[in-house]
């Protein structure tokens, strides 16, 4: 039977809603007023922003803007860096992550990072996905690990590729499989909410388009968190979109809308290339 | 684009330009090939005399008797053992307190003038004479504590003493050499500091630890003045039982000799310097062998 | 909302600007063509009109090359925001204007067939209402240009007169061929002339809601003078 426009079925609407969830719905992260100084010096100024979950939310924003220093707020890496002052308020379901009796071992299990450059430890890739359910004892037996350990592999994409040689080391991978592992070394301790910065920086376009088809398949788990300086980026793998400048978060809201009708200038500048 | 003044690579100027480059490094090549054949001169000169005069003298009488007045029966076992004994409490002492001094140092102490000046202190006694460990030996170890004279115990921790700052040094110069980003990788996934410093920055740092520590050990092996301050300078004929027991080292021993009228004991002198160097290769030897084993690549 | 300066990329500056060039080259040629129309019209020139049929090839090309430049540009500098609705209003906008054309063609087509006509009422009224249309298409391509929602706004204004114009030819050219047989054939033409300038002034507020569009990324809210028959 021939098709006519007769037997084409249009796409139901409410399947793109269905990506977007209700206004009133309860954030996962919530920031308030949240600043940033290294010594004197003010990286952050009082940024409001929600993460929800099953949304992946992308920080976009000039070099020096303090995007990625945000998202190190989100789970305390900031505390590494000794001259580092951190203000305001984040919550994760409603607890203060600084404040309240939240121990920053555990927050960091339920916020988990992947970073710019990969960087898997110098061990076998089993060790690499089983090191974080070893240390917080999430598997009662070796076979739990190893089951542990598949899961997380196959989430992340790499289980076909690397099945056959786990006492491999890590670093023997190409750059792409490697951040790949280091996506499945986050999530096997079973996080709530993943942070990626830059994670697709360092890699050729193929393993980006890997890792970007990664990300839309993990947003149905987890609440994701992503800093790009990559606008198609943010535009292709984003369902929110904050904008930041010198510091500050100039514009937040959805990201069909932020790319196609900005409502500040400043987003406006940088978007259309009209910046520095 | 201009069409003006491109570089003229071909001018006879660039040319010698060029070649005067090329002169000056070929120069360079020269006086560091005489730099590097000088030093091995002098040391294949010294390593010549002493195998010319020493070899005959290496038999099993001398490398199992102990010290004697006989030239003939006179044997190295018994420095031997007292080095070995001495060098077993210097590693027992100073590995453990200078790793965990590094690390702590470079791990979790804060970042202020107190540090610092600890920073400062250890690396100037890393460049203190080693004769005045010696006297720091006799005068603590010997004269308040009153443990044994001339105990490989006491020689040990008087050499300790010397070769932790070595280690220190080392060990925070191989930490620091860790890169952040796998500390920062091991605190994503939720590691305590402790986890981040032993399970992932010490096997990592281990590499050069134990350089610092085989650089630290050879320069122990071979010391003679602080030695002689606590008093392993006596004549022993029995080698030492125990860490406790009265002992002597090797260049120790190969001081006494030498110092001997006899023409007969020049031979064993030799022999034992032979014996001495052969001593430090097998330690270096094992130690790298040890680092090459730990050296992870990342 | 204004561009505040110039791409960083100065290329990608260079291609909107000729994508705008050609917008305005088009428009110049398609006013053009329906002034030369209506002079051809009341001067009884049939060279003149033959010489329209054969421009409007011009305008064809220019729709072809917009075309092509609108799709290089999305390809190879990913437009976002106001550069994007800009682009995607020339797509839009060179299909709309290249109709123009074709009426201005159309109307040169039907001059030969009137040469013999007799000078009624409408022959005079349909170039003042060529004016008006035309006046509309030029300001609302400047709008475009200018990125300006108000002025573009404003043309939607001045299609009220346009249909005006229309309604009263029409009722004109109706009782005229009530009242002679003989002049339908004539007035037929005249009533789908006139019917061609009213559809100008119609694309002309299209053109103009693009542009609403392309400058505010909001849609116009109500068409101004769209007044129900």
């Amino acid at each position: 039977m021939t098709a006519n426009h007769s037997t084409v079925t249009l796409p139901d609407p409410r399947s793109a809603e269905a990506a977007e969830p209700p206004a009133s719905r309860i954030a996962k992260m919530a920031t308030h007023g949240v600043s940033v100084f290294y010594g004197d010096k003010q990286a952050l100024k009082d940024v409001s922003i929600n993460i929800y979950d099953d949304l992946v939310t992308a920080f976009i924003g000039p070099s020096g803007c303090g995007k990625s220093t945000f998202l190190r707020c989100l789970n305390r890496m900031n505390d590494t860096i000794a001259a580092a002052r951190v203000t305001g308020r984040i919550d994760l379901d409603g607890e203060d992550i600084n404040r309240s009796r939240m121990d920053v071992v555990q927050l960091r299990a339920r916020v988990g990072m992947v970073f710019q450059k990969p960087n898997p430890f110098p061990k076998s890739i089993f060790e690499n996905v089983s090191y974080g359910p070893r240390i917080h004892g999430l598997a009662q037996s070796k076979a739990e690990l190893a089951e542990i350990v598949e899961k997380s592999l196959k989430r992340a994409g790499l289980w076909d590729e690397v099945k056959d040689r786990l006492q491999e080391s890590g670093t023997a991978l190409s750059g792409g499989q490697q951040q790949r592992l280091c996506i499945a070394r986050a999530i096997a301790v079973d996080p709530e909410v993943i942070l990626m910065d830059e994670p697709c920086s360092a890699l050729d376009p193929i393993a980006t388009a890997k890792i970007e088809e990664l990300i839309h398949e993990l947003r149905g788990r987890y609440a994701i968190a992503i800093v790009t300086h990559n606008m198609q980026q943010a535009a292709r793998v984003s369902q929110r979109t904050a904008f930041f400048h010198l510091g500050e978060m100039v514009e937040y809201g959805k990201t069909s809308e932020m790319f196609t009708n900005p409502r500040q200038q400043r987003t406006t500048d940088y978007i259309t290339g009209r910046y520095g | 684009m201009s069409s003006a003044a491109r570089t003229r690579w071909n001018d006879p100027a660039m040319q010698q330009r060029i070649r005067r480059r090329y002169a000056s490094e070929r120069l360079f090549r020269l006086a560091g090939l005489g730099a590097v054949g000088l030093s091995v001169l002098f040391l294949a000169f010294l390593l010549v005399t002493i195998a010319t005069k020493g070899i005959s003298g290496i038999d099993w009488a001398l490398l199992t008797g102990s010290d004697s007045t006989e030239p003939a029966r006179a044997g190295v076992w018994g420095a031997l053992k007292g080095s070995l004994l001495t060098m077993l409490v210097t590693m027992g002492l100073a590995f453990p307190i200078g790793v965990l001094a590094a690390i702590y140092l470079e791990e979790f102490a804060a970042r202020n003038r107190w540090t610092d000046m600890i920073e400062v202190s250890i690396n100037n006694l890393a460049a203190v004479p080693s004769i005045i460990f010696g006297l720091l030996g006799l005068a603590v170890f010997l004269n308040v504590m009153n443990l044994p004279r001339s105990a490989p115990l006491v020689g040990g921790m008087t050499l300790a003493l010397m070769t932790m700052p070595v280690i220190v040094i080392a060990g925070r110069n191989a930490i620091k050499s860790v890169p952040p980003s796998i500390r920062d990788a091991a605190l994503g996934v939720g590691a305590s500091k402790m986890q981040v410093t032993f399970h992932h920055v010490l096997p990592l740092a281990l590499p050069g630890i134990l350089t610092g520590t085989i650089i630290g050990m050879a320069r122990a092996l071979g010391e003679t003045a602080p030695l002689l301050m606590i008093g392993m300078r006596a004549f022993i004929a029995a080698p030492p039982g125990g860490i406790a027991d009265p002992a002597t080292v090797l260049p120790v021993q190969i001081f006494l000799w030498s110092d001997e009228v006899d023409r007969a004991f020049v031979e064993k002198t030799s022999a034992a310097i032979i014996v001495l160097l052969l001593f430090m290769l097998l330690m270096n030897g094992l130690a790298i062998y040890l680092r090459n084993r730990f050296e992870r690549r990342w | 909302m204004q561009q505040a300066s110039g791409h960083t990329i100065k290329a990608f500056d260079d291609d909107m600007e000729r994508v705008r060039a050609l917008i305005s080259q088009m428009g110049g040629l398609a006013e053009h063509a329906i002034g030369e129309a209506m002079r051809c019209l009341v001067q009884r020139d049939s060279q003149g009109a033959e010489q329209i049929i054969r421009d409007d090839k011009k305008l064809d090309a220019l729709e072809v090359e917009t075309e092509r430049r609108v799709v290089q540009l999305i390809a190879l500098r990913a437009p976002m925001a106001g550069d994007l609705r800009d682009v995607v209003a020339a797509l839009k906008i060179s299909g709309v204007v290249e109709r123009i054309g074709d009426y201005a063609k159309n109307i040169a087509k039907r001059v030969p067939l009137l040469e013999n006509a007799a000078k009624i009422e409408p022959l005079s009224l349909l170039p003042e209402m060529a004016r008006i249309a035309t006046g509309m298409v030029h300001d609302v391509l400047d709008a475009f240009v200018a990125r300006d929602a108000d002025a573009a706004y404003r043309v939607c204004e001045r299609d009220q007169a346009v249909d005006d114009f229309y309604d009263s030819i029409f009722r004109t050219l109706l009782t005229h061929m009530m009242e002679n047989p003989h002049n339908i054939g004539q007035s037929a033409h005249l009533l789908f002339i006139a019917k061609n300038l009213e559809r100008v002034g119609d694309h002309a507020t299209n053109i103009a809601e693009m542009v609403h569009y392309a400058a505010t990324g909001q849609h116009m809210a109500d068409r101004p003078g769209k007044s129900p028959k």
